[in-house]
């Protein structure tokens, strides 16, 4: 197993869900997982230093994943972090809102490991 | 009959003729027979109207069936009016139902209590299986990643990932009971909104039907306390207790009818077992 040197910041109100998306990055060899637990948060740690990737769930409160994604992309120094989506909203309209604000891939919950990989190498390229 | 109109008598011409008539007795006696006449042919006529009048209610009288179908017609209205006021009264009664009879009992909150301790319970417990899985993991890796070791630690590995993302369940149904919640939330408040629309205040709640549990043993069986409840130490404790109460009086059984009821700790519940053999 390699070891990935980008910065991963992984947003979820559910810490059982942080720890489950830490244990399995790192299992695909990434070493540095940050974690947040709602889309400020995660805009803020995203301010104040560099991440390669951004996994965030959806249904987060006061700030949603689908909010998060947009001031992120709206953010000149941020528009283009690789972020990745992973809820259990699985409905067109949301698949549909996700790609119009510009999220690079979507993980619809309960997902499997090499499911999460595959999206990432989608995103990252190869790992 | 000719088509042609008479010529009409001036105002003048008609008192002329009159006075003419009048200054003999017999035009006299022909002036009062004309009166007599008119006056007979406009009785006549308002007869004949009040017929038509009468005709014509006794008409529509029938075309409505009458006043006995009127006296229907209010028969089932009164019906109607005291089958809705019959709904309106078991409404209130069903509603007056819904409301508790101390907060305590509430059972919509009782449920959402239920749910949320089981989203606490599964929370806890995936985290305890995180805890085992990612020692397993670590241990995995200190594993020598060659000779006949190494494929071991790999399935190892590879049965860490699954259960970690077997994990994920406790998300989905976190926010699938939080749902759930919600809507009962919801409910709660609409029951509330229309006990205060209706104002079941002193009306006789309707009784439940079959809501309840109806086996013997049902006022015992509340489920896991959602509180923690008493611990193991303290069942153990109070069973250690009832057993020591059951020696002294073995006549009669512990938890009897006027017995308060009390969780028992399971060192209690040891000693009565004990006891009993």
């Amino acid at each position: 197993m390699r070891n990935i040197e980008k910065h991963v910041l992984v947003v979820d109100d559910y810490n059982t869900m942080r720890r489950i998306l830490r244990n399995l990055l790192s299992q695909i060899g990434f070493s540095n997982v940050e974690e947040a637990e709602d889309g400020s948060t995660g805009l803020r740690k995203l301010r104040e230093r560099p991440f390669g990737l951004v996994i965030s769930d959806w249904n987060m409160a006061p700030m949603s994943g689908l909010e998060f994604l947009k001031e992120v992309r709206s953010d000149g120094a941020l528009k283009d972090m690789p972020f990745i989506m992973i809820t259990a909203e699985s409905k067109t309209e949301n698949v549909v809102a996700a790609k119009e604000a510009g999220v690079s891939n979507y993980i619809v919950k309960p997902f499997n490991a090499d499911t999460l990989k595959k999206k990432i190498e989608a995103v990252l390229g190869e790992l | 009959m000719s088509s042609q109109r008479r010529p009409e008598l001036s105002e003048e011409e008609y008192l002329d003729i009159e006075e003419a008539l009048a200054s003999n007795a017999r035009g006299r006696s022909f002036l009062r027979m004309r009166d007599q006449r008119a006056r007979l042919v406009a009785v006549n006529e308002v007869r004949k109207l009040a017929r038509e009048f009468k005709d014509g209610l006794q008409k529509a009288a029938a075309d409505t069936g009458g006043d006995k179908r009127d006296e229907a017609h209010i028969r089932i209205l009164r019906e109607e009016l005291r089958e809705m006021s019959a709904y309106i009264h078991q409404t209130r009664r069903e509603i007056a139902a819904l409301r508790p009879a101390d907060a305590g009992s509430n059972r919509i909150m009782a449920a959402t209590g239920e749910l949320d301790a089981i989203v606490s319970a599964t929370e806890r417990a995936t985290s305890e299986i995180l805890n085992g899985v990612e020692r397993i993991n670590d241990l995995a890796l200190k594993l020598p990643k060659t000779g006949e070791v190494a494929p071991i630690a790999d399935e190892i590995q590879a049965h860490v990932t699954e259960v970690l993302t077997a994990c994920s369940f406790q998300d989905i149904t976190g926010q699938r009971t939080t749902k759930v919640v919600n809507t009962l939330r919801y409910l709660e408040q609409r029951v509330n909104s229309m006990i205060e629309i209706w104002g079941v205040e002193g009306v006789t709640p309707a009784a439940a039907e079959n809501a309840d549990d109806r086996r013997p043993d049902a006022h015992l069986l509340n489920g896991p306390a959602t509180d923690g409840g008493p611990s193991q130490a303290d069942v153990d404790a109070l069973f250690e207790q009832l057993g020591k109460a059951t020696e002294k009086a073995p006549e009669k059984a512990p938890g009897g009818d006027k017995a308060e009821p009390h969780s028992n700790s399971q060192s209690q519940i040891d000693a009565m077992f004990n006891a009993a053999q």
